[in-house]
């Protein structure tokens, strides 16, 4: 399995491409289409056979229309429209396999009511619910507190050696989310401001 | 990157090492000298490494290959010595809880990588870029990490004691939580830089 990680200056969303070694490849989180994303896919010599949304915010499917345009393929979601395009409705704990991947869908609300963190092997794509030493942002205190469940329940739960991809910042391992996470460590009152 | 599979040894949950069923740590000493030897190698002379994962190495004075590039490698739990990386590139790598002392990293391209967990002693990163990176919970004692653009960086958590970051880019840089002692911010725009835990960071 590859994984790349692309930066979209536009909305400062990490997008990724994941392919299985025949080539068989998905979008996570399409959030700006530009050349570097097409480089990364050409030059990898990879085919996309589908598009997955980890929630339906902008800054994560704003590059579906340009992409559907470019690589026409599947979208999987937790919603039945993205951005104007009827989508595969995910339910927590659905499996899709795509070439060699398979995805698993694991639903963490609290940021949106919708958000899917999308598991591959020893890897998880985390939208906006868990970041690198903080958790998403969210409306209230009740859906910070239910984000904060979510993931203690859903992904704390996880291998320590688990690679964390997350929708805005750097990449981490749910070890260190379960060591060095400020707001995680917060919430159980291990760590005070 | 790097296969993920892991170590067959009782209790050990780190990557195995490629075709060979065992972490780095785990192996043979034989075979362990023999992978250690391979990447040494391909960092000194062919100053390139893909997909390699060496959790658990010890590795000692090496000097990488100028422009050297490493991608999608996995040294988690490492020990670092009297290293040295020179213009090259470090991409999707994972260099957490290693213990870095007396190395330099310097006129680096250093991106989506994470040092999370690990200590630096003595030991600088510096002039280089050095965007979306995760070195949540490090301590860093000694060091020098002046020059850098750490645009979007972690230092969540961290220690950082009698360690500069002068003249460095600090725009969306993370430091809630983190303790500094003897921290020169001098020339770098920490006023763009989060350290309250009450700043909306994203």
């Amino acid at each position: 399995m590859k994984i790349y990680v692309h930066f979209s200056t536009e909305n400062l969303a990490n997008v990724y491409v994941v392919s299985d070694n025949e080539g068989n490849g998905i979008i996570i989180d399409p959030a700006y289409i530009d050349r570097e994303l097409v480089d990364i896919i050409e030059n990898g010599d990879i085919t996309i056979k589908a598009i997955f949304i980890t929630h339906r915010h902008e800054s994560h499917t704003a590059g579906v229309g340009t992409l559907m345009k470019i690589y026409p393929a599947d979208i999987y979601a937790s919603n039945n429209e993205i951005e104007g395009f009827r989508t595969k409705a995910l339910h927590d704990g659905d499996r899709i396999r795509i070439g060699s991947l398979e995805i698993e869908a694991i639903l963490v609300p609290g940021h949106s009511i919708d958000s899917l963190v999308y598991r591959i092997g020893d890897a998880i794509f985390t939208g906006d619910t868990l970041f690198s030493g903080t958790i998403a942002d969210t409306k209230g205190y009740i859906e910070k507190s239910l984000l904060t469940k979510s993931i203690r329940q859903r992904l704390m739960s996880l291998p320590d050696s688990t690679l964390v991809y997350p929708g805005h910042g750097p990449i981490s391992k749910i070890r260190i989310e379960r060591m060095f996470n400020v707001d995680l460590l917060e919430s159980v009152g291990r760590f005070r401001k | 990157m790097f296969p993920f599979s892991h170590c067959k040894a009782p209790g050990c949950h780190s990557f195995a090492a490629a075709g060979s069923g065992y972490c780095y740590h785990h192996l043979s000493p034989d075979k362990k000298k023999a992978l250690l030897d391979s990447v040494m190698d391909n960092l000194r002379l062919r100053g390139r490494l893909t997909d390699v994962s060496l959790a658990n190495a010890e590795i000692r004075g090496l000097r990488a290959k100028d422009g050297c590039r490493i991608s999608g490698c996995n040294f988690s739990f490492s020990v670092f010595e009297d290293c040295e990386f020179t213009g090259g590139l470090i991409v999707s790598s994972f260099f957490d809880y290693c213990f870095f002392r007396n190395c330099t990293f310097s006129s680096m391209d250093i991106r989506y990588s994470v040092f999370a967990g690990s200590t630096f002693i003595e030991s600088s990163i510096h002039d280089s870029t050095v965007i979306h990176n995760n070195f949540t919970g490090i301590d860093a004692l000694g060091s020098s990490f002046s020059g850098n653009d750490f645009y979007f960086s972690s230092f969540s958590l961290s220690r950082l004691v009698d360690t500069d970051l002068e003249d460095c880019n600090l725009k969306r840089t993370n430091f809630r939580g983190s303790i500094t002692r003897g921290v020169s911010l001098k020339y770098s725009n920490p006023e763009e830089a989060f350290f309250r835990n009450e700043e909306p960071y994203l």
